[in-house]
């Protein structure tokens, strides 16, 4: 069985080969087709959801006057969304186009974890801790982590932004910040 | 109506809005001329500092850092061949070939009066067409708004849908969904709050404007790496031999070219959906098939700075076109706008024009200035042009972080906005990495209320009946062309796929 798939593989791997398109090629293509299904699929289940328990649930009863455009947009969403994932599975190579291999970019994922957690630590957590103690701790660290190592300049720039904005907001917007909680 | 006009000069020519309007255009320039940096997101992380300013002074702050990050673009197409913003992608063309043949100063002036002119012909368009669109606009009844606002939507989803009108459509109707969150506007039950109070009011616009176009951009920069653009490029000219910049005699020459791209991008600006980034490229190739010498472009000619400057200048002003007169945005950059009305309380759309007349001209004639004082305070800052381009974004986004989260708190003192603005900051990164646009959400939940609206007062007048839609004649030649440009949208995607 194995063996067969091999075969099958290799075989279309060689016709591929002889309409110029490369294994990398291929792999970027079945990438793609896959992430455009999932994508609808994505879609096709909210709006399911939608259908059956959240516009029921939360908003009203079907055909009430207030469930009218949350129902058109869920039923157009379903459409869509079956559409596009039956669009993207049956979607073939013809050697004719071009398929868009991602260029190689080196990602840094480390750097963006690291700016979604602190985002995420200042959006949640600036309530409890106050602008003056987190706002100081999420720049200092957010620097330091990216590679910015100059110390001198790290402390100044934060004591100049982190005064700035307290003063622009308090006195010349009039709008107070959050204080500490704890 | 000159009497609107009387008053919106007075109300414009006073020292804050001219210093507002000043200081908008530097920040635009400064934070357009950054490669990453956008004018839709140095405008989402602005507003919530002018919330609390008046409307006058806050919107022409705001639409000074419009202008002047369209042109701000432009810099870095022109000196490292890195568009600041998408729309100077076409300035890089003929822009960087002059930088390296030594004439970076000739092609930055010639960039900059070409904007200015460009930015000025459509705004006079904006001027003296605004009001009597809004009269006609005023004609027309719930039946035909909301097919209106129905075509605006199709055209936008077919027209800037990034890959496929599929996916123009999901983000579309995706923003429509997220638009009905909150208190029904006529029944007033509650519609997917789950039981959270703070959502009884929907989804604010600001902490989403925020999160979807400033935040979620961030993430992804910052998932590119930290690339001094500097360090990427070849040769890069210095202050010193930048060259001498535009001669008059020049300037004559260009202006026909000019005029030309301005009228292109004014129209285009006009039409929902199309936006600066096409004016630019089809200013550009009208100018080559119009020039005498064609055969010099893409290697340093001046009207192939030119032409995409002023198109792409020329769609600010025409933006506003159907924002003020009809209350549709027909881009990214005019939702962010209109965005910033409707914070200062002031609803755009054909009743605007009635209500606030003398604000909207003294809005037009700061427009105006805005240009006259970019020419002056921008050749300042062509001096330290590559300072400001080479900033390392390592150090940049961190404060940019932290603003967002203070931005979204302080518009309504709300920790739950703050939030808000964060789950759409992973909505807008997610959105970015399957290629669903953001820019057709926001559009889209901009306009699901107006088409809610429509649509409900339209059915309260039939009494439930949905034919009214179809027996009016406005209503349904707006319905078909609505599927016409689906239709069209399609065929053009199966023509280019051939």
């Amino acid at each position: 069985m194995i063996r067969c798939f091999r075969h099958i593989d290799h075989t279309s791997l060689r016709f591929l080969a002889r309409m110029n398109i490369n294994r990398r090629d291929l792999s970027n293509f079945r990438k793609e087709k896959r992430r455009e299904t999932v994508v609808g699929m994505c879609v096709v289940c909210f709006a399911v959801a939608n259908f059956v328990w959240l516009i029921p649930r939360f908003v009203g009863r079907i055909g009430s006057p207030e469930t009218y455009l949350p129902l058109l947009a869920t039923s157009i969403l379903l459409i869509v969304g079956l559409l596009q994932s039956l669009s993207a599975f049956l979607k073939k190579t013809n050697g004719k186009q071009s398929m868009t291999a991602a260029p190689s970019v080196k990602k840094s994922w480390a750097n963006l974890m690291f700016a979604m957690g602190i985002s995420f630590v200042y959006c949640f957590f600036l309530e409890t801790f106050g602008f003056l103690a987190l706002t100081p701790v999420c720049l200092v660290s957010t620097w330091l982590f990216f590679g910015v190592r100059k110390l001198k300049t790290i402390v100044l720039t934060t004591i100049i932004l982190v005064i700035g904005i307290y003063l622009l907001f308090e006195f010349g917007l009039r709008a107070p910040l959050p204080k500490w909680h704890l | 109506m000159s009497s609107h006009i009387a008053k919106g000069f007075a109300i414009a020519f006073n020292f804050s809005n001219l210093g507002g309007v000043a200081f908008g255009v530097f920040l635009g320039i400064v934070l357009g001329a950054i490669p990453g940096l956008t004018g839709t997101m140095a405008i989402a992380l602005l507003i919530p500092l002018t919330y609390y300013m008046d409307p006058v002074l806050s919107i022409s702050l705001l639409i000074g850092c419009y202008k002047g990050s369209v042109y701000g673009g432009s810099m870095s197409a022109i000196l490292l061949n890195t568009p600041g913003t998408p729309e100077a992608a076409a300035t890089a063309f003929d822009g960087y070939p002059l930088t390296l043949q030594g004439k970076a100063k000739k092609a930055l002036t010639t960039a900059l009066t070409a904007s200015v002119i460009g930015d000025s012909f459509s705004d006079l368009v904006l001027f003296f067409s605004a009001m009597p669109i809004a009269l006609i606009a005023l004609k027309i009844g719930p039946p035909e708004y909301s097919m209106l606002v129905l075509f605006s939507l199709t055209i936008v989803a077919s027209l800037a849908g990034s890959s496929s009108l599929l996916k123009g459509m999901i983000a579309a109707f995706s923003g429509i969904l997220v638009s009905t969150v909150g208190l029904d506007p006529i029944t007033t039950s509650r519609r997917f709050t789950f039981g959270l109070v703070d959502l009884d009011r929907g989804i604010k616009l600001l902490p989403l404007l925020i999160g979807l176009l400033a935040l979620s951009e961030i993430f992804l920069q910052i998932e590119q790496g930290f690339k001094r653009e500097r360090e990427n490029m070849g040769k890069v000219p210095t202050v010193e031999d930048q060259g001498e910049g535009l001669t008059k005699r020049e300037l004559v020459t260009l202006l026909p070219t000019i005029f030309r791209s301005a009228s292109i991008g004014t129209i285009l600006g006009a039409i929902p959906g199309i936006g600066s980034i096409t004016a630019a490229f089809l200013g550009y190739d009208q100018a080559k098939r119009s020039s005498k010498h064609p055969e010099m472009f893409g290697k340093g000619s001046l009207e192939g700075v030119a032409a995409p400057e002023a198109a792409n200048n020329a769609v600010c002003g025409a933006n506003l076109i159907p924002v003020v007169t009809l209350g549709i945005p027909g881009s990214l950059s005019a939702a962010v706008l209109m965005g910033a009305f409707m914070v200062h309380g002031l609803m755009p759309g054909p009743m605007l024009m009635q209500e606030h007349p003398s604000t909207l001209y003294a809005l037009f004639i700061l427009m105006l200035m805005a240009n006259a004082i970019m020419y002056v305070i921008a050749r300042p800052i062509l001096k330290v042009a590559l300072h400001i381009i080479s900033i390392d974004k390592a150090k940049l986004f961190p404060p940019i972080l932290i603003f967002c989260g203070i931005g979204a708190y302080g518009s309504d003192l709300s920790f739950f906005d703050m939030k808000i603005m964060f789950i759409f900051a992973l909505v807008g990164y997610v959105m970015k990495k399957v290629d669903l646009s953001p820019a057709i959400f926001l559009i889209s939940f901009i306009l699901g209320p107006l088409l809610e609206n429509s649509i409900r007062q339209s059915l309260i007048i039939s009494g439930g009946d949905f034919t009214i839609f179809f027996t009016r004649p406005i209503s349904l030649a707006l319905f078909l062309l609505s599927l016409a440009s689906v239709v069209w949208s399609l065929k053009k995607r199966n023509t280019t796929k051939v």
